[in-house]
């Protein structure tokens, strides 16, 4: 089975990191020692690594499909604490029951109906003050308006338009709304429990993706958890547009040379430009840089 | 023992059986549907019987919510002072009002039940030819047990707007704030789709209904047919049925809305993908207004008397049946008119001729079993006819009739049989391992297509490579 370079790509690895962020945030206000991360792993296991260095105490679990993955990823298992499961995730979900708090993330490639139904069931599963994280495949269907609307229909916005799927800015906000719906739909707010959007980001390394990331809450315990959270400066709590990360491709020695200028104040790229001396790409992704450069990651080549 | 000592017991209602027992009867979407149901009415009232392609063009209704008050707006007649006692009694006492017309309106409950419902504060705001009046539903009257008489505050001074009704709720109760408001995208999305499936002959016939300001389009349901001239033998033509008992007038018609599904479809539905089937199944129509949409259950003959139980592979299956009376007490809908009496008798004899018909495109599917491809030629030569023009069409048709049971004319049509395989061909199909698939697609560059595709194009190589 053929894998895209998860390991390499730049936005992805921003995503991964605003992940730790929120779970850091999470440690501050409850104990997450008895927490369980779930995640599809890949094949470098790349999400569970990142996990396990910044939250330590907490167990790690890996559900891959494909036997051949799931024997690399047996390969590079990096601790005795992470449980890798060969298995469905549909089946995995169903015999699923929450034992404490869940980290779990839907770290999908693709675009597919059954993701929805995934995400809701989820939602329906965890326990309060678990963290539940959706990525899903961003760029505009290629199939006709009328096939992808009796695909989704059930998750439709009531507004949806037939240009909401031609054009990949439209689209991502689609998509949030799809997921808000689906959230609302798995929980109601006339129940005791509510999915509470912490974050929400798009990106593109070669396809565009949407990542949000919420927390269930009891209904009760909302004003006190959007105020953990607030201050964080990538917090999405109403659903708003999500944002873009886009961070440019730079050499170890600009970041380098770029440190002693973060963080910045008006975070407009300019003084970066400036410290630079050239131009890269353009001032936005400079202005990215600032915005997420603690959650940049640092690639090498090295020879063993 | 003494006789006297029993006195007459009280019998008299208490509103908490309005207010709080009666709400629970309902979904909310359904009780805004009744208001809506009220306005349409309305429209009956101003024009009479509803005739022609457009009897309710120029007429709209406006929705309107948020997290402290909902709104229903229309131009619709309003409510003339003489039906008062209807409209804001609870209850209906007299039989006799809208006799001659087609409405919805049976109990006399509707618009109060609706409004309970929603809030504990409500002001309706009606204007009918020379009478302009407001009638004001608070929460001190709703507690009090001993009154139950409503202000009414009259106005002179009429406009030249339109006869109309505006009906304000607010003092929202407490699950209503949260449907409304942290549910906003759910609920928004189930209103609209009830209204636009519901509701979609009455807006094809020219109502326009708006919710927070969103014009809502009609999703009729619409089946295949193959005209006359242009196939004289076998085609896909729906069919029909046709009757009139107790001044109850019957339209029935089922048949494809779609080519039926590919083996592959199928098993993609199973795999939790949904495609279309929330087209499939019946939906059926009480003078205008649908009151079951899309049933694919027992209640509308599937998996009962030869008919088999639905599945996706009946996908492409649906039909419509319309009731249209001017008594509204003889159609066969339960008190919320968003469901079936299942036991009424008009209906029970009506099941027989929807299953007579299911049963014709049931065996086509199963027929074409496996040869969707072939199949798929009859039903692109037909177009998509809505209600109305089935209506004109079955004019133009040969109908027979049906001498047992329901009586009525029928049109039963002739559907196209596959072929016998002929001697030359024959089926290859076999299962390979996903992984080593996905090697042969990627292999061919062809990341696209579907495995059976696959299959397909390595014979077509390997033949080719035969043949040279």
């Amino acid at each position: 089975m053929k894998h895209p370079p998860y390991h390499l790509r730049v936005n992805k690895a921003v995503d991964r990191f605003l992940l730790v962020e929120i779970l850091n945030i999470l440690k501050k206000h409850c104990d997450i020692s008895n927490y369980t991360y779930y995640g599809f792993g890949g094949p470098f296991l790349e999400d569970c690594r990142l996990i396990n260095d910044h939250c330590p105490e907490i167990k790690i679990v890996s559900i891959e499909k494909n036997k051949q993955t799931f024997k690399r990823q047996q390969f590079h298992r990096f601790s005795k604490i992470l449980d890798l499961r060969h298995d469905d995730f549909k089946s995995f979900l169903a015999n699923f029951s929450s034992t404490g708090g869940e980290i779990l993330w839907l770290d999908y490639t693709d675009l597919r109906p059954g993701h929805f139904d995934d995400f809701m069931s989820v939602l329906g599963k965890v326990s309060e003050k678990s963290i539940v994280k959706i990525t899903i495949r961003a760029k505009p269907p290629e199939q006709e308006w009328e096939k992808f609307y009796r695909e989704y229909d059930q998750i439709l916005p009531a507004s949806v338009k037939e240009t909401d799927i031609k054009r990949p800015t439209p689209f991502i906000g689609l998509l949030q709304q799809m997921l808000q719906l689906a959230s609302q739909r798995a929980l109601p707010a006339l129940g005791e429990s509510i999915f509470q959007l912490l974050d929400s980001s798009h990106y593109r390394d070669q396809t565009h993706m949407l990542s949000i990331t919420g927390i269930v809450c009891n209904q009760d315990e909302v004003e006190k958890i959007q105020q953990w959270f607030q201050n964080c400066h990538f917090v999405n709590l109403k659903w708003n547009c999500p944002q873009k990360i886009d961070v440019p491709i730079l050499s170890t020695k600009e970041r380098l040379h770029l440190e002693k200028y973060l963080p910045t104040k008006a975070k407009t790229g300019r003084s970066l430009s400036r410290a630079l001396g050239y131009k890269i790409d353009n001032t936005e992704s400079l202005k990215q840089y600032e915005e997420f450069y603690q959650y940049y990651p640092y690639f090498a080549r090295i020879s063993i | 023992m003494n006789k006297n000592r029993y006195e007459p017991v009280d019998a008299t209602p208490v509103k908490s059986f309005f207010v709080d027992m009666l709400t629970r009867d309902i979904e909310l979407v359904d009780a805004i549907l009744d208001l809506l149901d009220n306005c349409v009415d309305g429209i009956l009232r101003l024009k009479g019987k509803s005739s022609g392609k457009t009897p309710y063009k120029s007429f709209a209704a406006e929705i309107e919510f948020d997290k402290s008050s909902f709104s229903i707006s229309d131009n619709c007649g309003g409510i003339p002072w003489s039906f008062h006692d209807y409209a804001f009694r609870m209850g209906k006492d007299k039989q006799d009002i809208d006799s001659d017309l087609p409405t919805v309106g049976v109990y006399g409950i509707g618009m109060k039940r609706a409004i309970f419902k929603i809030g504990r504060q409500c002001l309706i705001s009606t204007q009918n030819e020379g009478d302009r009046y407001e009638v004001e539903i608070t929460p001190e009257w709703i507690e009090d047990q001993n009154n139950w008489s409503l202000p009414v505050s009259g106005s002179s001074d009429s406009d030249r707007e339109p006869d109309r009704t505006t009906i304000v709720i607010s003092e929202l109760n407490e699950n209503i704030t949260k449907q409304f408001d942290d549910d906003k995208e759910n609920f928004t999305h189930e209103l609209v789709r009830k209204i636009e499936t519901h509701y979609a002959f009455i807006i094809a016939k020219g109502f326009q209904v708006k919710v927070n300001g969103q014009k809502i389009e009609p999703k009729p349901t619409k089946l295949v047919f193959t005209e006359m001239e242009n196939k004289k033998g076998p085609a896909i033509r729906p069919y029909i049925y046709k009757t009139e008992v107790d001044g109850v007038h019957i339209f029935l018609s089922v048949g494809f809305t779609r080519p039926i599904p590919s083996q592959e479809e199928i098993n993609d539905e199973q795999e939790e993908k949904r495609y279309s089937s929330d087209d499939a199944g019946w939906t059926i129509i009480c003078n205008d207004r649908a009151v079951l949409y899309c049933d694919r259950t027992e209640l509308t003959g599937w998996g009962e008397a030869g008919v088999p139980r639905y599945h996706t592979q009946f996908i492409a299956i649906s039909g419509i049946v319309e009731f249209q009376s001017n008594d509204a007490s003889k159609l066969p809908t339960t008190t919320t008119k968003r469901g079936i009496d299942a036991s009424s008798s008009i209906y029970l004899q009506v099941k027989n001729r929807m299953r007579d018909g299911m049963k014709l495109f049931t065996n086509f599917t199963n027929q074409w079993k496996g040869k969707g491809n072939e199949s798929q030629q009859y039903i692109d030569s037909g177009e998509l006819y809505d209600l109305d023009k089935l209506k004109i069409e079955s004019e133009r048709l040969q109908l027979n009739p049906i001498r047992s049971g329901l009586k009525g004319y029928q049109f039963k049509p002739k559907l196209p049989k596959p072929e016998p395989e002929p001697s030359t061909k024959k089926r290859i199909s076999y299962s390979k391992n996903l992984e080593e698939i996905e090697i042969v697609q990627s292999y061919l560059d062809e990341n696209q297509i579907s495995p059976s595709e696959v299959g397909e194009k390595c014979f077509d190589m390997i033949l080719g490579e035969a043949q040279q």
